[in-house]
């Protein structure tokens, strides 16, 4: 098919996924770019999505476009780092570019160059005109506005940022995002992370010495720290006066580079490139994991990254399947920051406190429909750890290295809730482990017999919160009604730990939707405090 | 709440700093030292 467009597949892309989700995710991409020949690398393409498998479909008739239609979606999912998928008049839009890249944001790709406040600024004004000072009624106000005479274009900039003129008036963190906010714009001045320079003392690097650090982190084979990259290949030593300058040189450079990706984390730069990945592909497909976690996005808000030095964490049913972590409140506070907001992704290295062992792990930051969370513990867990152990994250001097631990006890065996991927079933396994558990996590046989033989929910069902908790209910709840109109009960701590077979959800939002007049299927007890009661067809 | 952009003076000042230094500075550091140059200015009301 891509060669029926008689377009090449960009050599730089490549694509994840199954075989075949590999194979449409490019005939799509070739499809896109054929119809944008003559688009800028990184402008923007959209095509909706049914058009596409509409158009699959006249070339293959055997498959109908609703078949194409789900298949496509699921390959252009799979391969999120070259699509996106955007919805719009309530129709499915898939986009990409030219470079085999999801389109930036539109206000990414305003050129702001020519417009008026930086023309303003060039050349410099010699005399500014001075601002009104703040109404007595506004004299409380954190800023202050911008000349309420100000011509009806500027008007438009003004509704969304405020121009500030006195910074008496500004709190230090105000300040701080003013200055951050006007240095990303100025022209002249370059930065990275937290740290700016004029343009015209950072030096250049020329394409020979970006093809060897490419080389040098390929032969490496993980990512690299600008530190190691400017010393080693491009023999900058790091303790020398112009390293600072030579390293924010270097990380501005490889930003403009599509190759290079920043997997670094605030005060530690990494570098790597597209090949070198050393966390491998979960067992669920990471954009499905985002979407499962999203029911996050309404807590880390607030949370003030690196605040904590070590947090305490008890393993949930899924998490120990797919060896993940939640990027929640708890754990965002141990975890860095981004360095630059439109940061994906991040890679840390873990370091096991009992058995010495050291792996890379990759937290995925959350976006704006996406909760975030770390992947890459799932052979660490399946060695270590059961579901309900309890365990430890703990920050080191390094910043992109952290220590997970739980507290080694004598022998235990149980027969604990597993997953036959085979048959596709729930069963209990005898377990020998040597961790400390949180009882009312650990999924026994005993606690859950019903659960034995039960298939997984489907993608459908495992996305709508109250039918997972009904079916959990179903599972593990008692019936105190009758055969023929059942009525079941179930405590917070059992239905926590069984609703994070399936998915994650924690404890208060749980009791959020329990609770909630939405859902009058569920019902608090009026006198037992996290005793809950599901009715069906309520 | 809209974001907060400094006024093309301050711009200026910003980066008069910036080339006065001759070297990277952090965001902190430049807003430390402008707020010190603000101040100084201040008083010619």
């Amino acid at each position: 098919m891509a060669d029926r467009t008689e377009v090449a597949p960009a050599p730089a892309v490549t694509f994840r996924g199954t075989e075949r989700e590999q194979e449409l995710a490019e005939r799509v991409h070739a499809l896109l770019r054929a119809s944008a020949r003559f688009y800028p690398l990184h402008a923007p393409i959209r095509v909706p999505l049914r058009a596409v498998a509409e158009y699959f479909a006249t070339l293959e008739p055997t498959v109908s476009p609703e078949e194409w239609f789900a298949q496509l979606k699921r390959a252009i999912e799979a391969n999120d780092h070259v699509f996106a998928l955007e919805a719009s008049d309530g129709e499915l839009v898939v986009a990409t570019t030219r470079g085999g890249s999801p389109p930036l944001p539109p206000e990414a790709l305003i050129d702001t160059a020519h417009q008026l406040p930086r023309r303003f600024m060039e050349p410099p004004p010699e005399a500014v005109a001075p601002a009104p000072r703040p109404r007595k009624a506004e004299s409380t106000a954190p800023v202050e506005e911008a000349v309420p005479e100000a011509a009806e274009e500027t008007a438009v900039a003004e509704a969304v940022s405020t121009v500030v003129e006195d910074l008496s008036l500004l709190s230090d963190a105000e300040l701080l995002e003013a200055v951050r906010a006007t240095l990303s714009q100025l022209p002249g001045v370059v930065g990275f992370g937290d740290l700016w320079a004029a343009a015209d003392i950072v030096p250049r690097f020329s394409r020979g010495d970006v093809r060897r650090i490419r080389e040098y982190i390929a032969e490496r084979g993980e990512p690299l720290l600008d530190d190691e990259l400017l010393e080693v290949v491009l023999k900058v030593p790091s303790r020398s006066p112009e390293a600072t300058l030579y390293r924010l040189a270097l990380d501005v450079h490889l930003a403009e580079e599509s190759d290079f990706e920043f997997v670094g984390v605030p005060d530690a730069h990494a570098w790597t490139i597209r090949e070198i990945n050393p966390v491998p592909t979960p067992k669920r497909r990471p954009a499905d994991i985002g979407q499962d976690y999203r029911y996050l996005l309404e807590e880390t808000g607030t949370v003030q990254p690196a605040s904590e030095s070590v947090v305490d964490h008890v393993l949930t049913f899924y998490e120990h399947y797919l060896g993940v972590l939640p990027y929640d409140a708890t754990l965002a506070s141990v975890l860095p920051g981004r360095v630059f907001p439109a940061q994906a992704r991040a890679l840390l290295q873990f370091e096991a406190a009992q058995t010495h062992e050291t792996f890379y792990v990759e937290l995925r930051y959350p976006t704006a429909n996406r909760g975030g969370f770390l992947f890459g513990l799932e052979p660490f867990f399946a060695a270590n750890l059961v579901a309900g152990a309890l365990i430890t994250i703990e920050r080191t001097d390094d910043p992109r290295r952290f220590v997970i631990d739980y507290l080694p006890i004598s022998r235990q065996e149980r027969r604990l809730l597993a997953l036959d991927e085979k048959q596709k079933r729930y069963e209990f396994r005898p377990t020998v482990y040597f961790c400390a558990v949180q009882d009312s996590m650990l999924l026994t046989e005993q606690r859950f017999p019903r659960f034995a033989g039960q298939q997984p929910l489907d993608e459908r069902t495992r996305r709508a919160y109250e039918r997972v908790l009904e079916v959990t209910f179903e599972r593990i709840g008692e019936n105190v009604g009758t055969p023929e109109a059942p009525r079941y009960m179930a405590t917070l701590d059992d239905l926590v730990a069984a609703v994070n077979v399936e998915r994650p959800l924690s404890a208060e939002k749980i009791r959020q939707i329990l609770a909630s007049p939405e859902f009058p299927q569920f019902e608090p007890d009026p006198e037992v405090e996290d005793l809950f009661y599901y009715t069906p067809n309520r | 709440m809209p974001g907060l952009v400094l006024s093309p003076r301050l711009q200026q000042v910003l980066v008069e700093l910036l080339r006065e230094l001759g070297r990277p500075a952090t965001t902190e550091e430049l807003a430390r030292q402008l707020r010190e140059r603000s101040v100084r200015a201040e008083p010619t009301e």
